[in-house]
């Protein structure tokens, strides 16, 4: 009878796949999602959309599980929204299993959410787990003349200044398609964490767009909104999950209306 | 490099053992070889008990493919405490509250038991190549006649690291241990 019972037990625990680890530092496992980021950016294209893009700009998600219940719950009642950006940092520790416990909460997100590489995502074996479940680190995609450019700018992660692809934002924030541009990425080109060396040029590509609507960032668990540069290119750097507020922000006409909503 | 000084390591090991007829005070007490439990997709291991059998020491070379998500070699000393044993016939005894702790190293290029120079101290406050575990293993042991080796074992092993536990103890509202707790099994040979 015990022994029935013990192998029961185990086949129930077996059943569940998640839990026959082979290494925190997996990659991948059987039940981890292949581009979710990609998907995302497919079904919000594959909705009519009306006059207006409606969509919530938050950060820093990492060890914030609680957090991200309440803010699943929230943001699901909010009407006509298009998307969700999350602007890096979804794992703490660079694990797999932390972008898991993410997903499954974010995913109960009515409309897709959409993310873009952090420092902490990059850490130890982090990159090649982020890249395989959401996707390119940089990418893009026009939305009702809207071109948002989501890419990575965790220029402390690497030993040499590679990041950010100046080449490939310079070709993406020039395109003649968009109407309108919005930047997406973690760290601020003003941030301590990005080089120094690509500051001034990255400021003055976006300086240099005259449809370039906002530069949106993460990573400083302080929200801000300026002009920092004083050029006219307007920065702005989102609430991380622990602050429990968030920005929602409508594009209509080229035109900015932000709101803060505590969650 | 890293990589290959730990197969050595643990070639060595588990040779010096295997080589062994008559059992001299080096050779290892058991074998073990084991599926999942974050220790590698298999892994072998090979160890000694202590104070008449409650307690085990040992060291596991495992391997993750890279179509199972590696590819990772990793090394692991586990401890493991065997409180008591319930006798259910004869042969066979089962442990289902052992307890213990391993220590799992990954040579990896992408990992590291430090940071570069460019982060300033405390920047990132673990290190990405040592991971804590604490276990709880449930043992069946079935003891043979005659031959090289004493008991048969067969167990189940649950457990988490310091990063997950960290990470559930901040959102006990919120993640749950299913979600946290990871599982491995594996068969234990005894020597004689």
């Amino acid at each position: 009878m015990m022994k029935k019972k013990g192998v029961f037990l185990l086949f129930l625990l077996a059943a569940c796949a998640d839990v026959w680890e082979y290494s925190p530092k997996q990659k991948f496992d059987r039940d981890s999602p292949v581009g979710v980021n990609t998907q995302g950016v497919e079904r919000i294209l594959s909705t009519p959309g009306d006059d207006t893009v409606s969509f919530v700009f938050i950060g820093d998600a990492q060890r914030f599980y609680e957090e991200q219940e309440h803010f699943v719950a929230k943001v699901n009642t909010l009407p006509n929204l298009d998307f969700v950006i999350v602007a890096g940092d979804i794992a703490d520790f660079g694990l797999l299993q932390e972008l898991e416990w993410a997903h499954s909460r974010l995913s109960k997100l009515k409309v897709p959410y959409l993310t873009v590489i952090g420092n902490h995502d990059i850490v130890g074996t982090g990159e090649q787990a982020f890249t395989r479940f959401y996707g390119p680190l940089n990418y893009s995609f026009t939305f009702l003349g809207y071109k948002f450019v989501f890419h990575n700018t965790n220029s402390k992660e690497y030993a040499t200044a590679i990041v950010p692809d100046m080449n490939w934002l310079a070709r993406e924030v020039t395109d003649p398609q968009a109407s309108y541009v919005v930047g997406v990425s973690h760290v601020a080109p003003f941030d301590a964490d990005f080089a120094r060396s690509l500051e001034m040029e990255y400021a003055t590509l976006l300086r240099n767009q005259p449809n370039f609507l906002v530069s949106l960032h993460a990573h400083q668990h302080r929200h801000s909104d300026g002009y920092p540069y004083q050029d006219g290119v307007r920065y702005v750097v989102a609430h991380h999950f622990e602050a429990r507020e968030f920005v929602h922000f409508k594009l209509i006409n080229g035109q900015l209306i932000k709101t803060i909503q505590p969650f | 490099m890293k990589t290959r000084v730990l197969l050595i390591l643990c070639g060595a090991m588990l040779g010096a053992g295997a080589r062994a007829q008559n059992r001299s005070a080096l050779s290892p007490d058991f074998y073990t070889a084991q599926f999942a439990g974050s220790i590698g997709y298999i892994s072998v291991g090979a160890g000694y008990t202590f104070f008449k059998n409650k307690m085990d020491v040992s060291l596991h070379y495992g391997f993750v493919p890279k179509r199972m998500g590696g590819e990772f070699h990793i090394a692991t000393a586990r401890f493991v405490y065997q409180p008591w044993q319930w006798p259910i016939s004869k042969r066979l005894t089962l442990s289902p509250f052992n307890t213990g702790i391993f220590i799992s190293y990954h040579a990896d290029s992408d990992l590291s038991t430090s940071w570069p120079s460019r982060y300033e101290d405390g920047y990132y406050w673990w290190q990405t190549a040592i991971r804590f575990h604490l276990l709880w293993e449930q043992r069946l042991s079935f003891a043979l006649n005659g031959g090289r080796f004493s008991h048969l074992q067969v167990f189940t092993q649950l457990n988490t690291n310091e990063l997950y536990a960290i990470s559930y103890l901040l959102n006990t509202g919120s993640i749950k241990p299913s979600e946290f707790v990871k599982l491995g099994m594996g068969v234990r040979v005894a020597l004689r």
